[in-house]
């Protein structure tokens, strides 16, 4: 877990070659800098090699999804005997408007929201009912689930996964994020912060259906790829000449290393999100008509190429903040959501890839299972924020099936059983991924950083 | 019971200190305004408890009382405290008060509860831990410091320096060695006008001898209008500038960009900083209100837009959050659009006085039709700009939670409580005024010389934009949240000498770019000491290495080019979209009006921002948000950029344009060219060893380039296109002269008598007007020489009867004024006058290709022969030089092609006539394909030895391309020292 003084160990060999760019020739150039994307040794075997997260962001509610509360029923129209502060001002209680049922051997409960996920994979599933947050809000909450701070600028956590596990495959990316637009705090939930700028996500915005529009730039329109090597070679020399006197820079470095995997990406990129080489059967499971399909299954090619760390954010902004209208709302969401995630576990199966792959679906927090009091009054249809207890699902990658974990109170407000707050939640990603939560460090302003800060406990029940 | 007093016996034991007095206001109050009065004030008195005077405090809640003197152990307060229930757990975490805060309070009570008489406490009285009050930094007067470290010190060029290194010195640091003046030129030219140093420039500076050679250049670029252009930028970011409304149909904010010019002129007219502001928030209220104060309200209603909210009545309020975001940020770095719902949490901002700020702008336009703002009538005016509905104030209610629904007290106009020094309420206008001059009376508070914000946010600004990180280094928020000045004492003293000087922003920067400090090396030779405690460099232990910016980068690159049209102001262009950008734009959105080349290359402020249809290559590199206010750009270093730089058309085209530029400056030497691609890419001579190495490279693509390239037309000495030739003038063929070698008549060598029409031939009848013949006029070829005053020949038939047609002229502009001259033309005052067909030149050389297509490319050098093409197809109409691409529109339609049609002037006005040569013109009743072009520019650069462009796709100049593509890439172009 050395990968930084390894990749800053360079400096020291530049220094050693002196200056001057006639004492060594390119390949020494180029090998005289590690790959900061290459594989590095985990802490432990790791369970898991990849994650997709499935991120239904805008606060997925769990008692109208996973977290069965049939007491609510009793108290529908109401008020709840229990309450905790979120964003907005709540009302009476809001039964949920969906049927559920159980699933599986297991008999987890779900609603009709993601009844064919559940059909079909309600015993791969590990369900956690006791997720808690610190904030009812959309922005500092993202950035806690997706970089352990709700602060700005910190690392988001496949970020971290990249500099401390490298990533298989050097042609892509180590982490991709792909949202139809952007999702609430935009780049700060896959940004690279303080590590270096090669660990951040590569977003791709998936409104673009094309590889060409997915990804611009993708071809060179001048030159064959040996004739823009040549290009390169002469540019990381040049580089790597500038940076003799300049050493201290990790930009400098970052930037020479994105010129490197751009070149490569343009070798395997045009394969890799190229959903058209997939069956007709296979496009059909996923509906990869719609943008929820075809990021799944862009996520499925990538991940089997290698890559490290997928996110499919479902939509623009936050489309599962369903503060008014739940009944409908969550239902049109559920029947974008449902099928390709469905789809997705049945792939990954298929194909041998779910052992190796923690597939994630949660948003940042969930709702309250009271209405929220519309602005100007009224009957409330929806729900308020609630990062008080909600719930986040895992599949594959190590994790125990048809496991339910923790549990929130009888209305499904707070969690109150095994309470798993988002760090511990990353401590236990960490640890299927291979990796100790408290030893992965980056030094940086005179301190070691981690993603979980001080914080942070892995759920060793939930590890198959 | 037991617990507690097991409690007690531990706070004995640990402070031994049951005895010592309690300080009201040192002990008690901080413990009660932090932990209590948030929910027990006068207001809230939650539990029917108001903890902040001592009445109340005795009157206790709804339980009864809650101290008993002398008696902390029967204390309610101290019960509920000791036992955690207040504060009340948030978030699931125990609110419990410290140990020895509980002591404090138990030792308080056990005195006796001394309260000082009429001693009320407030929130924000005072900064806790965990929220700022009125007491904090900011809002604090400034200071005035002597000079630290004294100004005779060797080491110290000004005050910025005193205080610098007197930082450095407590932590044992030492500046930078100063950067080279190779580097300090760069960084200086970047910083203050976006631009790069061109190698004269360089050379000057380097070579100077002068003492005040930097002081010299410095002055030299604050006066240059390019420096308006760059600080304009930040500018616009602040206020969330973009040219459309966003949304669905994003609707151009018509003549916005007469703002954005505002902005330019006010920075390099250097306009005091109060009146910067006044205009912008009330140019229609000023004494001295005039079109263009009025163009800078357009400040107000640059935001987005949205003509189909939801619910429009809730819709205004988001209207309104915007202009109090936009403006309280921009101006003072204060989140006051935080306190719209409730007290802000971290900041002494209440509530009403979120109301109190919106009131500004809740008597104008908020939320109407007209694209969000006063028509043109309302306004008086065609700028985009803002006026209140009349000179009465709106009413505006505290909004409970921030909604509609829920409205309380009438808030009036005033300013904010955060500054009591400055409180005051607005007062109403007078009489005769058609506006509530509340906007006014807010610029006035702002820009009163005891406002601690104003100045203190702007100064540190301008060093945010020069040295690359703020004094402050959260520059949009001087709050509680925000960053603390890492040189308080720097910060106000560029404050205080801002309004010494007049509100000279120019002033401020000057001081900082003359500074030591600024002009310190971004390496020091003890960096890997200094990192290690300050890796940020706070310190200022050497100046920051800063990456360009979008705009910077895109500028530089066509700078380097040769390629920059530095064309100012004016309506903005439209770059060129890729197809897969223009992908899903909506019909609504209107098509994509692509602008003409020379347009396009102009500088990216004057880029087209559409808020739904950014340029991507601007984006990858971090541009603006264009919906909030921005006060730092994110740089963030990704494999699409590389991409992006690797393989955009636009980097193709610079590359190729800039390999033409060397070849144009050292047309046989390579060596020479090699250097100069370094000196204009990186601004420093090429080391030897980067000689070879750019050599080789270029050596090494040419192999690549011999193998694959298909040259374009083989050379040759005769014109081989003829098809659809109805006139071909041929200075060495065909001519009528008189006695004095003046043309009687230039005939025509088309050959179109042979399929059965007429000859079209040039003639002039009238003697004194004929223009005359020289043998060794262009190139040493024989040409028609026009005198640019009354020369010119007629044509005997109109040569062209459908609109698609090639013009193709050989000939010299000898004229150096920025009048119209025409070389062919149909102009005619009686009905023709906009839609006729001409071919010409005006100012600098500009083409114009009809009235149509007008502003179509520029020749660099006119005074040197060219070959010149107009071309009109049912795709497009172009303009070519020497067979490059000037400048292309979209296809000329319904010219009216009827002759009479004239050789050197404009139709049948006396008047732009040709000064200069014409040796040849060929005109086509048909668009040639680009084969056909080629072989006709082919033949023409043969003769007349004009060297044609198109030659860019040699190998050689291929080659030299990629060099020149690899130079733009490097991490010297892009990194600025």
């Amino acid at each position: 877990m050395s990968s930084m003084n390894e990749l800053y160990s360079r400096r020291a060999t530049l220094q050693r070659f002196g200056t001057g760019l006639g004492l060594i020739t390119l390949p020494d150039l180029l090998d005289a800098a590690p790959n900061p994307l290459a594989i590095k040794q985990s802490h432990f075997k790791p369970k898991a090699k990849h994650i997709i997260h499935v991120y239904l962001n805008g606060g997925p509610s769990q008692v109208d999804t996973w977290d069965y509360k049939p007491r609510l029923k009793e108290f529908g129209g109401k008020p709840l005997p229990v309450s905790h502060p979120t964003e907005r001002e709540v009302g009476v209680a809001l039964p949920s408007p969906f049927k559920f049922r159980q699933y599986g051997e297991s008999g987890i409960w779900c609603s009709e929201v993601f009844q064919k996920t559940a059909a079909k994979h309600a015993d791969k599933i590990c369900v956690i009912k006791s997720m808690y947050a610190n904030t009812p809000n959309h922005e500092q909450s993202m950035r806690l689930m997706n970089t352990g701070d709700e602060r700005l600028s910190r690392p988001s956590y496949g970020a971290w996964l990249t500099y401390g596990l490298g990533t298989e495959n050097q042609n892509l990316p180590g982490y991709v994020a792909m949202c139809p637009g952007l999702p609430v705090a935009d780049s700060s939930n896959w940004r690279s912060s303080f590590l270096p700028g090669i660990y951040q996500g590569t977003y791709l915005d998936t409104r673009n259906e094309t590889v060409e529009t997915l990804i611009a730039n993708i071809k060179n329109s001048r030159l064959s790829p040996e004739t823009q090597r040549q290009q390169l070679n002469l540019l990381v020399k040049l580089n790597r000449d500038h940076q003799l006197a300049r050493t201290d820079d990790p930009n400098l470095e970052a930037r020479i290393q994105s010129f490197e995997l751009a070149y490569r990406m343009q070798m395997e990129a045009t394969d890799a999100f190229d959903i058209s080489r997939e069956t007709q059967a296979t496009q059909d499971l996923y509906r990869a008509s719609t943008v929820h399909g075809r990021q799944l299954l862009i996520a499925r090619r990538l991940i089997e190429r290698g890559v490290r760390v997928v996110q499919c954010f479902h939509g623009d902004v936050q489309p599962w903040d369903t503060h008014g209208d739940l009944a409908n709302g969550l239902r049109n969401l559920g029947s974008q959501a449902d099928a390709p995630v469905a789809a997705l576990l049945t792939d990954l199966e298929q194909r041998g890839l779910l052992n190796d792959t923690l597939v994630i679906c949660g948003g940042e927090f969930g709702r309250t299972p009271a209405t929220e009091i519309p602005i100007g009054g009224g009957i409330g249809t929806g729900r308020d924020h609630n990062h008080h207890g909600f719930t986040v699902w895992l599949a594959g990658g190590g994790v125990k099936g048809g496991y339910s974990y923790g549990n929130t109170d009888e209305f499904g407000y707070r969690a109150i059983e095994k309470r798993t707050h988002v760090h511990d939640l990353h401590a236990t990603m960490l640890k299927l991924m291979g990796i100790d939560h408290t030893k992965l460090t980056y030094r940086h302003s005179g301190r070691d950083f981690r993603l979980t800060d001080v914080h942070g406990h892995v759920i060793d029940e939930i590890i198959a | 019971m037991i617990f507690r007093i097991l409690i007690f016996a531990t706070l004995f034991g640990l402070t031994n200190s049951l005895s010592a007095a309690v300080d009201f206001d040192r002990d008690v109050a901080t413990i009660l305004i932090k932990r209590c009065i948030e929910c027990h004030d006068s207001k809230q008195k939650k539990g029917g408890l108001d903890l902040t005077t001592q009445d109340s405090l005795k009157l206790g809640g709804e339980s009864g009382s809650v101290v008993t003197p002398g008696s902390a152990s029967t204390s309610v307060l101290i019960d509920l405290i000791d036992s955690g229930l207040m504060p009340p757990p948030a978030k699931g975490m125990t609110q419990k008060l410290p140990a020895a805060e509980i002591e404090v309070l138990v030792r308080w009570i056990n005195q006796s509860v001394v309260w000082p008489a009429g001693r009320k406490l407030d929130l924000y009285e005072r900064t806790t831990d965990i929220r700022g009050g009125r007491d904090w930094w900011s809002f604090q007067p400034l200071l005035a410091a002597e000079p630290p470290i004294p100004l005779t010190d060797h080491r110290v060029s000004n005050m910025v320096d005193s205080f610098v290194l007197a930082k450095l010195t407590e932590h044992g640091f030492t500046m930078a060695e100063p950067a080279t003046k190779q580097v300090l030129i760069r960084r200086l030219y970047f910083d203050l006008t976006g631009l790069p140093p061109n190698p004269v420039a360089i050379d000057d500076f380097v070579n100077s001898q002068e003492a005040n050679a930097y002081e010299r250049l410095v002055d030299q670029l604050l006066a240059s209008t390019h420096f308006g252009e760059r600080w304009a930028r930040h500018w616009l970011d602040l206020i969330r500038f973009a040219e459309t409304c966003g949304y669905e149909r994003d609707q151009l904010k018509p003549n916005i960009w007469k703002y954005r010019d505002w902005v330019i002129s006010a920075f390099n007219d250097d306009m005091p900083y109060d009146r910067f502001i006044t205009d912008q928030l009330a140019g229609d209220e000023v004494p001295y209100r005039d079109e263009e104060s009025i163009v800078a309200t357009g400040m107000i209603r640059a935001g987005t837009w949205n003509d189909e909210p939801n619910d429009p009545a809730d819709y205004q309020y988001t209207r309104l959050e915007d202009m109090v975001h936009t403006t309280s940020s921009a101006f003072i770095g204060l989140t006051v659009k935080c306190a719209r719902c409730h007290d802000h949490k971290f900041d002494p901002i209440r509530q009403t006085d979120y109301y109190k700020f919106a009131n500004a702008f809740w008597s104008g336009f908020v939320g109407q039709s007209n694209l969000g703002g006063p028509s043109e009538k309302e306004l008086g005016s065609t700028a985009f700009g803002w006026t209140d509905r009349s000179r009465e104030v709106a009413p505006l209610h505290l909004l409970i939670n921030g909604e509609r629904g829920k409205p309380a007290e009438l808030v009036a106009p005033a300013s904010i409580s955060t500054l009591p020094r400055l409180e005051r309420v607005y007062k109403t206008a007078p009489q005769e005024s058609n506006t509530t001059t509340q906007r006014l009376q807010l610029a006035h508070w702002l820009t009163d010389k005891e406002h601690p914000l104003t100045s203190r946010v702007i100064v540190n600004r301008l060093w945010q934009h020069t040295m690359g990180e703020g004094i402050v280094r959260t520059p949009n928020n001087f709050g509680f949240k925000g960053a603390l000045p890492t040189h308080p004492k720097l910060l106000d003293y560029l404050a205080s000498k801002l309004r010494r000087d007049g509100w000279s922003m120019k002033s401020i920067i000057k001081l900082i770019v003359m500074s030591n400090t600024y002009r310190q090396a971004s390496v020091n030779v003890n960096q890997l000491e200094y990192s290690q405690t300050d890796s940020l460099n706070t310190t200022w232990w050497r100046a920051n290495r800063k990456r360009l910016d979008a705009e910077q980068l895109r500028d530089a690159i066509l700078a380097t080019s040769g390629q920059l049209n530095l064309k100012l102001g004016g309506p903005s262009f439209f770059p060129q979209m890729s197809p897969e950008a223009l992908e899903g734009l909506s019909k609504k959105a209107g098509a994509w009006g692509t602008s003409p080349l020379s347009e396009r290359n102009r500088r990216s402020i004057y880029m087209m921002t559409k808020r739904s249809r950014l340029l991507p290559l601007m984006t990858t590199f971090n541009f603006t948000d264009t919906t909030l206010p921005c006060g730092q750009r994110d740089v963030t270093t990704v494999a699409p950029q590389a991409l992006a730089l690797l393989n955009n058309q636009f980097v193709h085209l610079q590359s190729a344009a800039f390999a033409d530029r060397l070849f144009t400056l050292h047309p046989d030497d390579f060596d020479e060219q090699i250097k100069s691609a370094w000196l204009l890419a990186i601004g420093r001579p090429a080391s030897d060893l980067e000689v070879n190495a750019s050599k080789q490279h270029v050596l090494e693509q040419q192999d690549y380039f011999n193998n694959t390239v298909q040259l374009g037309a083989e050379r040759t000495d005769a014109l081989s296109v003829k098809g659809g030739l109805s006139v071909w003038l041929d200075a060495t063929q065909r001519l009528e002269l008189d006695a004095d070698k003046r043309v009687i008549s230039w005939g025509d060598s088309s050959g179109s008598s042979l399929d059965g029409q007429q000859p079209i031939d040039a003639v002039q009848g009238e003697p004194t007007i004929r223009p005359s013949y020289v043998s060794n006029g262009l190139n040493g070829k024989p040409a028609i020489r026009f005198n640019g005053k009354n020369q010119y020949l007629k044509l005997t038939a109109p040569p062209l009867s459908k609109q698609a047609f090639t013009i193709i002229a050989v000939a010299r502009d000898a004229s150096d004024d920025n009048r119209h001259h025409e070389i062919f033309s149909n102009w005619n005052s009686r009905g023709r006058s906009v839609n006729s067909l001409f071919l010409g030149t005006t100012g600098n050389g500009t083409i114009r290709l009809s009235d149509a297509f007008n502003s179509a490319g520029q020749i660099p050098d006119r005074n040197i022969p060219f070959i010149l093409t107009g071309f009109n197809s049912d795709k497009s109409s172009n303009t070519y030089l020497n067979g490059a691409e000037l400048a292309s529109s979209i296809p000329l339609k319904g010219r009216v092609l009827a002759g009479p049609y004239v050789i050197g002037t404009q139709g049948n006005i006396n008047g732009e006539y040709w000064l200069g040569d014409i040796a040849e013109l060929l005109v086509y009743e048909r668009a040639l394909s680009r084969t056909e072009l080629n072989q006709v520019w082919s033949y023409l650069s043969l003769k007349y030895s004009i060297a044609l462009k198109t030659d860019s796709k040699s190998p050689r100049r291929l080659a030299l391309a990629s060099l020149c593509h690899v130079l733009l890439n490097t991490n010297e172009f892009i990194y600025i020292d």
